[in-house]
């Protein structure tokens, strides 16, 4: 480093005799990079696309047949009947088939954070995209998941514009058979609950005495603080009324939000957790034997979904298996979320609940509903085009857009591309001129 | 003149780096003269050469060409059955390093400190045409620093043709290695800011010490900066551009998180990557990104659907090099055939040869000195008894830096 004042005098001495343009120095270098960088996301976000002529599940409100969702950038930007569609936009040509947002896993393993056996931290710094499980659960319609800590989007081939919410939740354990772990739970919120009351009070005082002492925070999780806030939600593994009521009873003492998982005997204290405001991750196809000790209604039941819609319980339904494997039974993992929706439509549940409850309702439980869950302005465009009714067996999801982006196309799929093959179906541009021909609607896949 | 000898006494007497990389002593310009006469010649610079006449004097390539006269001085080699390739440059390896280092931030450790040059591979590896070794030390997250050897000599820094060449990256695709990464980039950006700008106010012609009038309690600027942290230095000239990074990937979704932990910086790297990697293809062409592969055929995921990665890369704009695999001394011997089963499947045969030889030497920042056959370079030159990618063909003679050092008994 001592050469470094005699080497640079010999160069910068001759600097400006120099006539000719000098190279960009490393700083305008890095600024003309941000630029192009910021000139790239203005263009991201006027990408317009639309899908046009396909009967449009909202969701969030009523169904449009023959509609135009229109999506500029990452949102939506119009869904209607007679949507223009500007001149540039790319459009999907969806006559006879339906759109609907977006699936929403409330809960997930082993899709997000791939590498090293999900160790990776965030999804959004770990997610391998070109993994098969990325790859399935984008062609079963899965648009955002919960996986680890964090709501993330699936997005085959990308790694941008993953992270919806991290993190999401607040992980408590609360068992009604650990009486230990219950005494440490509630001391906990009592601290919590005692320093913000002391806070509080500090905070009143401090406005007539600027000496009063703030009070300690030692001792105080900040975990439960937060939660007393209501700035994250718990979340919590409770399958029996027992558990589910002494949840209920935590929320009454303390005041907090919170997501339960499981819930197979939520349908027997159905009031008291509308009451207390707790939601619902459960699996409709849940067998939990009634308790032959008890006189009360217990264990599982097929209707417990519809139930809990009656009393206004907000929930989520997920498959016997958060996952997606392809080496078990079929029908059983979140390449087939939708039949979950289906089978609480057997015990009792309407279609629109139903649909919800694998879209807009799991996206309430994640917390994550202003942006995900449903076709509205505004809102992210993560949307499917299905071959049919999505809650129909048989039915195939043809395209998958996440963030205004097709990322699947069952025609250009390896696993599903043989099976009732639809036909190529190009993406169009308004206004081109030469129109490429687009395959004939009929027999979408059916 | 004077300054510039100054200058340059104070270059060598520099704690950093010279801003070139400090290179071995290249061989005597005097010499002995050596006429080899080959059937052709495959230059990879200027395309194969038939009935070719190379010169080599003082172990550098002097002549190369169809007529070239031939001094008496000179010894003259009939090799007319042979065809000449450039010596192969391995553009990465882990060879002649111990292994084994647990993941971390490692940027001051130098491969070419854990070189024996009585290790017997180097003479194994020469032997079946490796004449330029880039080593990097091993261990995830960042590796440390990488060198360039020459193998043969009796000592380390003659072997060490560049001994701080690169940085070596393995990259890790989660939280902490991205973090990693772009904390390692942030500092440098920081630290070079800090150069620049005592670079920008100290006045170019400003006395090396302060008057000694100068009031006590104002601090004295500092006449120089204080030498750099060994674990941030390389970063910093990874920024200047002065070295390049060499970054180990897993896969396509790998170079994806990686292109996002360094977008915010601008610096030269080479990806060292796999078949898989054929799946962003793309947006490495957009990208003009340099990857070394293994010379092999991939599948298609979930599929035996056979992928030529090399093929597909090289044809979407990515610069390709290869590196023997397995990385053992059978993928040494089989290198060229394997390369050749590239070409079979698609590779365009001018673009692998010089995957093998002139792309690599130009990763390493060496393509003055190696990686084809071309006047003033290294006489580096491998023999073939017919195409090398050929299985019948045998590599007959290694020359390097203008002596034989093999022979296959016949």
């Amino acid at each position: 480093m001592r050469a470094l004042p005699f080497l640079l005098s010999f160069f910068l001495l001759p600097a400006p005799f120099q006539e000719s343009k000098p190279a960009p120095t490393r700083k305008e270098r890095k600024e003309q990079r941000k630029k192009d960088e910021e000139e790239r996301r203005k263009k991201e976000d006027e990408r317009l696309f639309a899908i046009v002529g396909g009967d449009v599940y909202t969701v969030g409100g009523a169904t449009i047949r023959g509609g135009t969702v229109l999506c500029r950038g990452r949102k939506v930007w119009k869904v209607g009947l007679d949507v223009e569609v500007p001149k540039g936009a790319k459009v999907l040509e969806a006559k006879g088939m339906r759109v609907y947002p977006g699936l929403v896993a409330a809960n997930s393993f082993g899709i997000l954070g791939a590498f090293i056996g999900g160790a990776g931290g965030s999804p959004a710094d770990s997610v391998d995209p070109f993994s098969l499980s990325v790859q399935l659960a984008s062609a079963s319609g899965i648009t955002a998941v919960y996986a680890g800590t964090a709501v993330a989007k699936v997005i085959p081939g990308d790694v941008e514009g993953v992270l919806v919410k991290e993190p999401a939740f607040v992980s408590l354990a609360y068992s009604s058979s650990n009486p230990v772990q219950r005494l440490d739970v509630r001391e906990r919120f009592e601290k919590a609950r005692d320093y913000l009351r002391k806070r509080g009070e500090w905070e009143e005082a401090k406005k007539t005495d600027p000496q009063a002492k703030e009070p300690s925070k030692q001792g105080v999780d900040d975990n439960h603080l937060r939660l007393l806030r209501r700035e994250i939600p718990a979340r919590l593994q409770a399958g029996s009324a027992d558990d589910l009521l002494a949840i209920a009873e935590l929320i009454g003492d303390f005041g907090f939000d919170a997501v339960v998982d499981g819930a197979h005997e939520a349908w027997t204290v159905a009031s008291e957790l509308s009451r207390r405001g707790v939601r619902c991750v459960l699996n409709p196809r849940a067998k939990v034997r009634p308790d032959r000790n008890t006189n009360r209604p217990s264990g599982s039941s097929i209707e417990n979904a519809a139930i809990l819609r009656k009393a206004g319980v907000t929930f989520a339904v997920l498959p016997p298996q958060a996952a997606v494997s392809t080496g078990g039974l079929a029908g059983r993992d979140l390449m087939t979320l939708p039949l979950d929706a289906a089978f609480a439509m057997r015990g009792g549940l309407d279609e629109q609940a139903a649909l919800e409850a694998v879209t807009l309702g799991a996206a309430r439980v994640l917390g994550v509903a202003d942006r995900l869950g449903s076709i509205e302005p505004g809102k992210d465009a993560d949307l499917i085009v299905t071959s049919g009714d999505l809650l129909d067996y048989r039915t195939f999801v043809e395209f998958t857009i996440v963030n205004g982006k097709v990322v699947y196309d069952r025609q250009k799929s390896t696993f599903f591309s043989h099976i009732r093959p639809r036909g190529p179906l190009e993406l169009v541009e308004v206004g081109a001129e030469t129109q490429p021909a687009t395959a004939p609607a009929e027999g979408n896949g059916r | 003149m004077i300054p510039l000898l100054l200058a340059l006494a104070a270059a060598l007497q520099d704690s950093r780096p010279a801003p070139a990389p400090a290179s071995a002593p290249r061989p005597r310009e005097e010499g002995p003269l050596l006429a080899i006469r080959v059937k052709r010649a495959e230059t990879v610079s200027q395309g194969p050469i038939e009935e070719a006449t190379i010169l080599v004097k003082g172990g550098r390539i002097a002549t190369v060409g169809p007529n070239v006269p031939v001094s008496r001085r000179a010894k003259v080699v009939e090799a007319r059955e042979l065809v000449a390739v450039p010596g192969w440059v391995i553009p990465f390896s882990h060879a002649g390093v111990s292994p084994g280092r647990a993941r971390g931030m490692n940027a001051h450790l130098r491969a070419v400190d854990e070189i024996d040059p009585f290790d017997p591979l180097w003479k194994k590896l020469l032997e079946r045409g490796a004449t330029t070794i880039a080593v990097a030390p091993f261990g995830g997250g960042i590796s440390g620093r990488g060198a360039i050897l020459r193998p043969r000599g009796s000592k380390v820094s003659e072997l060490a043709l560049v001994p701080d060449a690169f940085l070596a990256v393995d990259f890790e695709a989660s939280t902490q290695g991205k973090q990693q990464l772009r904390q390692a980039l942030q500092n440098a950006e920081h630290e070079l800011e800090k150069l620049e700008k005592t670079a920008e106010t100290r006045p170019a012609t400003a006395p090396a010490t302060q008057p000694a009038t100068q009031p006590a309690t104002r601090p004295a600027p500092a006449t120089q900066p204080a030498p750099l942290d060994p674990k941030v230095e390389p970063f910093v000239r990874l920024l200047e551009r002065k070295t390049r990074a060499f970054v180990a990937l897993s896969g396509p979704g790998e170079y994806l998180h990686f292109r996002d932990a360094a977008k915010d910086v601008e610096f030269d790297a080479v990806l060292v990557g796999n078949s898989p990697l054929y799946q962003v293809a793309d947006r490495m062409g957009d990208s003009k990104e340099s990857v070394v592969l293994p010379p092999d055929i991939g599948f298609v995921p979930q599929t035996r659907n056979r992928v030529n990665a090399a093929a597909i890369l090289s044809r979407a704009g990515v610069k390709i090099a290869f590196v023997p695999a397995p990385a053992n001394l059978e993928g040494y011997e089989s290198y060229p055939f394997r390369v050749g089963e590239v070409v079979k499947a698609g590779l365009d045969r001018n673009v692998a040869l010089r995957a093998m030889t002139l792309t690599p030497a130009e990763f390493l920042g060496v393509a003055d000195r190696v990686g084809s056959i071309e006047e003033g370079k290294d006489a580096n030159l491998l023999f073939f008894d017919g195409d090398p990618f050929d299985a019948r063909a045998r590599l007959r003679k290694v020359l390097f830096e203008g002596a034989f050092v093999y022979e296959a008994t016949p």
